[in-house]
C-alpha cells in the first residue's frame, strides 16, 4: 500500500516533465521553421558537439574558470566576514564601499574589466571573485554576529583560545548563513561565467552558444542553451548535497531533515 | 521583549517606595540612553563617511600621480562628466529604459510568481505536479535564455523585459509558497470560530503572515530583474544602460564606462535602499505582530 | 579554608555617576573549599549580574572578588561553569564528546589522558557510552548532564550553576538535583548554585545566601544545618528542613512584597496578553 502510494507520488511529479518533453518532440518533429529545429536534430547535435568534441575545449575551460573564481570568493570572504563580524571598527569603516560595490548590477562590471585586464582566463577568474565575495562575505558578518550569547558564555568560562572560539564557536554557529550566501554566489558566479564568455572571449559555453546564434547555427544554440541549463541545475544538487553534508547538524537539530 | 517593557512600565507607574526607586532610576537610565544614543550615531556616520572620503581622494590622488592604469580616470574627471550628463536629455532616456526593464520585469516576473506560487503553496496536488520540474529549472540563470530571445525577438526592449521577469520569476515563486505555508491553521481555524468571513479571514489573516515573505521576495527579485536588464542589454545590445557602458568601454571612453559604472551602483543602492526600508518597516510590523500574540 | 571571597561587590549598568541601574550592591560573602553554597533571590534580582561578575564576564562597578587571595579580573582557570540554558551552552556541531574535550585542549596536552577524563566524566553524569550522540539527540535532562560533566571534566575547585535546573521537567529537576550532590563528593570541589527555587535552595546546600531585590544586597547568610547525605524525601520530610524553608521565604517575601495594581498597570498587563 506504502509503496503503491509512493509509486504514484513519483509518477505525478515526473508527469509534467515527461509530457512537456514529447510533446516538443512531437511538435518540432516536422517543424519547418529554422528557429525550431526538432528535438531530434537538437540531441544529435548535443552528442556530437558537447559530449566530446568540445568537452575539452569549452566545457572544461569555462567550468575552470567558475570554479577557480567561485574558491576564491570563498576563501577571501568567508575570512573578512568573520573580521568585519567581529570587529566593529572595520565594518563601520568599508561598509559604503561594500554597500556600494554588492549594488552594481555584477554584470555590468564585465566591461570595464575588459578595459583593464583584458580577456583572458585571469580577468574572468578575478572578477567571478570579486563579485561572488559579498553574499558571502555580508552573510559572515551577520552570522558571526548572532553567536549565542550562551555560547559565548562558555567560551570565555572556558577559557578558550581566540583561535578555538573562532573556529569552535564563531564559524561553525554562522555556518547555515555562510551557506545560504555561498549558494547565491555560486548561481550569480554561473551568470559571471556565461556573461564574461559572451562579452570578451574566445572559448567557452556562452562564448559558443552566442556564436551559434549570431551565425545562425541554431541546432548549436538550443543544444548549448540545453547544456547550459542542465549544468546550472547539477551545480545547484551538487551544492545542495554538500550542504546537507557539512550542514547536517543544523538540519536535524532544528528538525529540518529527519 | 514583553517581559522588560513591562518590567519598566510597571515600575515607573507604582507609588510604593522602593518601585519609586526604580522608577527613578529607569527615568535616569532613559535619559542617559540618548546620550549614549548620540554617540553611537555620531561614530556611525563620521567613520564610514571618513573613510569614503578617503578611499575617493586616493582614487583622486593615485589617478592623477599616474599611479593607475592609464584607462582609470581621476574621480573628479568621472563626476564632472556625469554632471554634464545629467543636463543631457539622452542619458536619462538610456537611463529611462534601464528603469522600465527592471520595473516590468518585477511587475511581470512578481505577478506571475505569486500567482503560480499562491497555487503550489495552497493545493498541495499542484505541487506534487510542479515540484520537480521547478526545482530543476529554478537554478537556471535567465540569461541562458538571451541567444534564442534574440534570435526570435530580436534586439528589442520586450527581450530585456521578457528575460528580467524571468529572474523576477523564481524569487517570488518560493516566497510566495513559502509564506503560504507560513498561515498558521490554528489562527485561520480561531478566525473560523469567531465567525469570520472568507473574506475576512483572506483579508486580515492570511495576507498579513504572507506579506512579509513576499517583502522578501521583491527584494531578491527587485535586484535579480536589474542584474538581468543590465545583463541583456550588455549582451544583446539592447538601449539601455547596459549597452551604454559596453560602447563607452569598446570606444576608449574611459570617464564615461566609469561614470556609467558610478550611475549603476548608485542605481543598484537606491533601489535595494527603498526596498529594504519598506520591507524593514513591514518586518517590524510583523514582528510586533508576533510580539502581541506571544 | 575559605576558597573565595566576595567582596562589597556592586554593578551599575551604564554610567554609575549618572545613575545607571544598579543591578547589585555591596555584595559579600565567601565560599569555603568544597562547600556547597546557594544563592536565593527573587526572579529578575540580579543573581545572573552577581554570577557574571564572579565568572569575570563582566567588569563590575566596585568591590573584590579574591579567589585564593588573588583578584579576580579574567575567567580564573580554577572556576567551571554551567549554564541554565543548556540548548545554547552546548554546540550542536559537536558531538558530546568533543563538547567535553574542546576546553580540555588546553589544560591536558596528552590526548589519551583527555579521552580518559572525557570518558570519566561522562560516566561520573551517567552518560557513559553516549559520547558520539549529538547533544540534540539527547532529553533537555540529559543534555545538562553533559554540562556538567564538561565542567567537572575541567577539574574546578568551584563549580558555578546559574539556575541550572530551570529548564527541565519537576521528576527530572530532582535526578539532577541528587546527581549534582553524587558529583560534588566525588569532585570534591565547592559549588556555587544561583536558584530561585527555596526548597531546592535549602535541600542542596550548606549555607545559603539570600539576596534582596533590586538592587541586590545579601539579606541573610543561612546557614543550613541538615544532616547528609540528604535524601528527597527524608530531607523534605524533617521538620527543620520545613523550618529553613520558611525562613528564606519570609526574607524573600518581604523583600518582593506583592504590591498594589493600578488601573493603568492593569491596562498595560492585559495589552500585552493580547486580550
Amino acid at each position: 500500500m506504502k509503496r503503491f502510494a509512493r509509486l504514484r507520488s513519483v509518477a505525478v511529479s515526473l508527469l509534467v516533465p515527461v509530457v512537456a518533453l514529447v510533446l516538443w518532440w512531437v511538435l518540432s518533429a516536422d517543424n519547418s521553421s529554422p528557429f525550431y529545429p526538432s528535438l531530434e536534430t537538437i540531441l544529435t547535435n548535443f552528442r556530437e558537439t558537447w559530449l566530446f568534441e568540445r568537452a575539452g575545449s569549452d566545457v572544461v575551460p569555462s567550468l575552470t574558470r567558475l570554479a577557480l573564481g567561485y574558491l576564491l570568493a570563498v576563501a577571501v570572504g568567508i575570512p573578512l566576514g568573520a573580521l568585519l563580524g567581529r570587529v566593529r571598527v572595520v565594518h563601520l569603516a568599508l561598509q559604503p564601499a561594500i554597500q556600494f560595490a554588492r549594488s552594481i548590477p555584477a554584470t555590468g562590471l564585465v566591461p570595464v574589466s575588459i578595459v583593464l585586464l583584458g580577456i583572458g582566463d585571469t580577468p574572468k577568474i578575478v572578477l567571478i571573485a570579486f563579485v561572488c565575495v559579498f553574499p558571502i562575505l555580508l552573510n559572515t558578518v551577520d552570522g558571526v554576529r548572532g553567536v549565542e550569547r550562551g555560547l559565548e558564555d562558555v567560551g570565555q568560562t572556558f577559557r578558550l583560545t581566540r583561535r578555538q572560539r573562532i573556529f569552535a564557536i564563531h564559524l561553525p554557529s554562522a555556518a547555515p548563513q555562510i551557506f545560504a550566501g555561498m549558494r547565491l554566489s555560486l548561481s550569480i558566479a554561473f551568470i559571471m561565467m556565461i556573461v564574461t564568455e559572451m562579452m570578451g572571449a574566445t572559448s567557452g559555453l556562452g562564448f559558443v552558444t552566442l556564436t551559434a546564434q549570431q551565425s545562425f547555427q541554431i541546432p548549436l544554440m538550443w543544444s548549448g542553451m540545453i547544456l547550459l541549463g542542465v549544468l546550472g541545475a547539477l551545480l545547484n544538487a551538487l551544492f545542495v548535497l554538500v550542504e546537507r553534508r557539512v550542514l547536517r547538524w543544523h538540519y536535524l537539530s532544528t528538525g529540518r531533515m529527519r | 521583549m514583553v517581559g522588560r517593557a513591562r518590567k519598566v512600565k510597571t515600575d515607573s507607574m507604582l507609588p510604593s517606595e522602593s518601585s519609586q526607586k526604580a522608577g527613578a532610576a529607569g527615568a535616569i537610565a532613559s535619559s542617559a540612553d540618548p546620550r549614549r544614543g548620540r554617540w553611537r550615531v555620531s561614530s556611525r556616520l563620521l567613520i564610514p563617511l571618513g573613510t569614503t572620503v578617503g578611499l575617493l581622494a586616493l582614487w583622486e590622488l593615485l589617478a592623477r600621480a599616474g599611479a593607475l592604469p592609464a584607462e582609470v580616470p581621476p574621480f573628479t574627471e568621472v563626476v564632472s562628466w556625469l554632471a554634464g550628463e545629467f543636463d543631457d536629455g539622452t542619458f536619462w532616456d538610456m537611463l529611462g529604459q534601464t528603469l522600465w526593464h527592471w520595473f516590468a520585469g518585477l511587475l511581470i516576473g512578481g505577478a506571475a510568481g505569486i500567482v503560480v506560487g499562491g497555487t503550489i503553496g495552497m493545493v498541495p496536488f499542484v505541487h506534487r505536479l510542479l515540484n520537480v520540474p521547478l526545482e530543476f529549472l529554478r537554478p537556471i540563470p535567465a540569461i541562458v535564455y538571451l541567444p534564442l530571445l534574440i534570435l526570435v525577438m530580436g534586439s528589442r526592449s520586450v527581450t530585456a523585459i521578457i528575460l528580467a521577469s524571468l529572474g523576477a520569476l523564481w524569487p517570488m515563486l518560493f516566497q510566495s509558497v513559502y509564506g503560504v505555508r507560513a498561515i498558521d491553521a490554528q489562527v485561520v481555524e480561531t478566525g473560523k470560530v469567531f465567525g469570520l468571513r472568507r473574506r475576512q479571514i483572506l483579508w486580515h489573516i492570511m495576507l498579513p503572515s504572507v506579506l512579509p515573505y513576499l517583502a522578501t521576495g521583491v527584494r531578491i527579485a527587485s535586484s535579480l530583474s536589474l542584474i538581468v536588464a543590465v545583463s541583456a542589454e550588455l549582451v544583446g545590445g539592447i538601449p539601455g544602460l547596459g549597452t551604454e557602458m559596453a560602447a563607452a568601454a569598446q570606444n576608449g571612453r574611459y570617464t564615461a564606462t566609469y561614470g556609467l559604472l558610478l550611475v549603476s551602483g548608485v542605481l543598484g543602492l537606491l533601489l535595494n535602499a527603498a526596498l529594504e526600508g519598506s520591507e524593514k518597516r513591514l518586518l517590524r510590523w510583523h514582528v510586533s505582530h508576533r510580539v502581541v500574540n506571544a | 579554608m575559605t576558597k573565595l571571597v566576595v567582596n562589597q561587590l556592586a554593578k551599575t549598568y551604564g554610567d554609575p555617576a549618572k545613575g545607571g541601574v544598579e543591578a547589585i550592591r555591596e555584595i559579600s560573602f565567601d565560599v569555603r573549599e568544597g562547600e556547597f553554597v546557594c544563592i536565593v533571590g527573587p526572579s529578575g534580582g540580579g543573581k545572573t549580574t552577581l554570577l557574571r561578575c564572579l565568572c569575570a564576564l563582566h567588569g563590575r562597578s566596585g568591590g573584590r572578588i579574591e579567589l585564593d587571595g588573588r583578584d579576580v579580573t579574567q575567567p580564573p582557570p580554577e572556576i567551571a561553569a554551567v549554564f541554565q540554558d543548556y540548548s545554547r551552552s552546548l554546540m550542536p556541531w559537536y558531538s558530546v564528546r568533543r563538547n567535553i574535550e574542546l576546553p580540555l585542549k588546553n589544560t591536558i596536552a596528552d590526548k589519551k589522558e583527555r579521552s580518559e577524563r572525557v570518558e570519566w566524566s561522562l560516566r561520573e553524569v551517567g552518560l557513559g557510552g553516549l559520547g558520539d550522540r549529538y547533544p540534540w539527540q539527547l532529553s533537555g535532562g540529559m543534555q545538562q548532564r553533559v554540562a556538567i560533566a564538561r565542567a567537572i571534566a575541567y577539574r574546578p575547585e568551584i563549580l558555578i550553576m546559574d539556575e541550572p535546573f530551570a529548564s527541565v521537567d519537576a521528576q527530572t529537576r530532582a535526578g539532577l538535583e541528587d546527581l549534582t550532590l553524587a558529583v560534588r563528593d566525588d569532585v570534591g570541589a565547592a559549588v556555587l548554585l544561583v536558584t530561585h527555587d527555596i526548597d531546592e535552595a535549602v535541600y542542596l546546600a550548606d549555607r545559603v545566601v539570600v539576596l534582596s531585590s533590586r538592587p541586590a544586597t545579601v539579606m541573610e547568610i543561612v546557614d543550613i544545618d541538615l544532616p547528609r547525605p540528604r535524601d528527597q524525601i527524608k530531607t523534605k520530610g524533617l521538620p527543620r528542613f520545613a523550618e529553613y524553608r520558611t525562613h528564606v521565604l519570609e526574607l524573600i517575601r518581604a523583600t518582593s512584597q506583592p504590591e498594589p495594581v493600578s488601573e493603568a498597570q492593569q491596562a498595560v498587563a492585559a495589552t500585552l496578553h493580547g486580550n
